[in-house]
């Protein structure tokens, strides 16, 4: 267990592969990134069984190929492009098989498991919580980007910026336009 | 902090960029203090800077982590069973990626040589399965001598046949031993069947040689296409037996 954590660093993590256990590096692995790629998929895809099954696949892909990773960008700016380009995949055959089927599963997104509140302040966060999601998604995508990760993931603009291809500026301007946005759906909600 | 720095004041847009964050709490103390000292000269982002915090104190309190951790728990568990899961069908896999389209064309191309064993199916005379060679027109793969002296009339022996059939022009040697048989019409018949088994035949270089209507020579060629190897063996017994 210790030696676990004393794998912290991306460095360690990609050395643990080549050299050593991989499936104790592909624990560690996941372990870390687990919320930040479950997260960004849930935000494409907008469906938990959905996100789940994807951020596998992220994961999978990214162990079959994390020994030809360069270290030129972090593990986690390597990770969301694999997850966007999961995301989008994803996304293009949805589309494509939804015209033959009318089932729709949006519900499910809002299934929010239950807190230590009391069950009407759970139901009302609940409820706030797919108001709030809601709202999110309806940004155009990369001041939802920006948004979540610099709200939710506290990354630091210049990590943002490489992930997103987009400049330090270009993306504290978007940051800035999502607020507003935001504040103004929440104030319509009231 | 010095007083340079609590004096630098910012600009519009750097203020707009840093609003956020400042609502937030993510400045540093530094920078805060200084967005601080520059925010009353500009009221439209004192305002903007209330409503943004009163509209966001509720999500402020809302814990979004606790969905993820609750739906990515045994996550790494899940993808180290997917993983090896993928490893162990992964044999299977190229098996069937590279096998099946391997069998397939094995297949095809075994259809085919069989299908073109068809066309030449094997001759039987005398008793004896010759496998009929296109390449290799030569009478001599099916017919014994006297049989050929018997087809192709007095006019013709086996020799002349056989240098006939070793010059590689088919076309030419077909009209030269028409030219060498008989006026006999059942020889040009005999001659045009046995030349059905040949590679290259030219049916022009008969057609134009045998003077009758088309019904007539398709009736003989449909009859002598019917023909089997023991109606061919009848046929040359009654040729033999035949008086002239």
């Amino acid at each position: 267990m210790s030696y676990i954590l004393a794998l912290e660093k991306d460095s360690d993590i990609v050395n643990e592969f080549i050299y050593g256990d991989t499936e104790l590096a592909a624990t560690v692995f996941v372990r870390k990134y687990q919320k930040f790629v479950y997260s960004t998929t849930l935000r494409f895809v907008q469906n938990y069984e959905d996100a789940d099954d994807i951020a596998q696949e992220v994961f999978i892909k990214a162990i079959e190929n994390i020994k030809k990773f360069r270290s030129e960008s972090s593990l986690r700016t390597w990770l969301y492009r694999i997850t966007t380009n999961q995301c989008t995949n994803f996304t293009r055959k949805k589309r494509f098989f939804s015209f033959f089927s009318k089932d729709s599963d949006n519900d499910e997104y809002f299934d929010i498991p239950a807190s230590d509140y009391t069950p009407h302040q759970t139901i009302e966060n609940k409820e706030f919580e797919a108001r709030f999601q809601k709202m999110l998604s309806q940004l155009p995508e990369k001041q939802r980007e920006t948004f979540a990760l610099r709200y939710f993931d506290e990354m630091p603009y210049e990590e943002i910026s490489k992930m997103l291809g987009t400049s330090v500026g270009g993306l504290k301007a978007n940051y800035f336009q999502a607020v507003q946005k935001l504040a103004l759906l929440l104030k319509k909600e009231g | 902090m010095n007083n340079n720095e609590l004096n630098k004041k910012l600009s519009y847009k750097q203020m707009q960029e840093s609003l956020p964050d400042y609502v937030f709490g993510r400045l540093s103390p530094e920078e805060q203090a200084v967005f601080e000292s520059s925010l009353p000269a500009f009221p439209d982002l004192q305002d903007e800077v209330s409503q943004v915090r009163e509209v966001f104190s509720k999500v402020e309190t809302m814990d979004f982590d606790r969905v993820i951790e609750a739906k990515t728990r045994n996550l790494s568990v899940r993808v180290n069973d997917r993983l090896n899961k993928r490893k162990k069908a992964g044999a299977y896999a190229w098996s069937m990626k590279y096998a099946v389209p391997t069998v397939a064309v094995v297949i095809l191309f075994a259809y085919m040589f069989i299908n073109k064993n068809e066309i030449n199916p094997p001759q039987k005379i005398h008793g004896q399965i010759t496998e009929s060679d296109p390449n290799s027109a030569n009478p001599l793969n099916y017919l014994s001598k006297a049989d050929a002296e018997l087809i192709f009339g007095d006019g013709i022996n086996l020799d002349d046949l056989h240098s006939l059939y070793s010059n590689n022009s088919m076309g030419n040697s077909l009209n030269d031993i028409v030219t060498l048989v008989s006026d006999d019409d059942k020889a040009i018949d005999n001659i045009y069947y046995e030349s059905l088994q040949l590679k290259n035949f030219k049916s022009n270089d008969l057609n134009s040689l045998y003077n009758t209507d088309g019904n007539s020579m398709n009736g003989i060629y449909n009859e002598l296409e019917k023909l089997d190897e023991s109606e061919i063996q009848s046929l040359i017994e009654d040729v033999k037996n035949a008086r002239i």
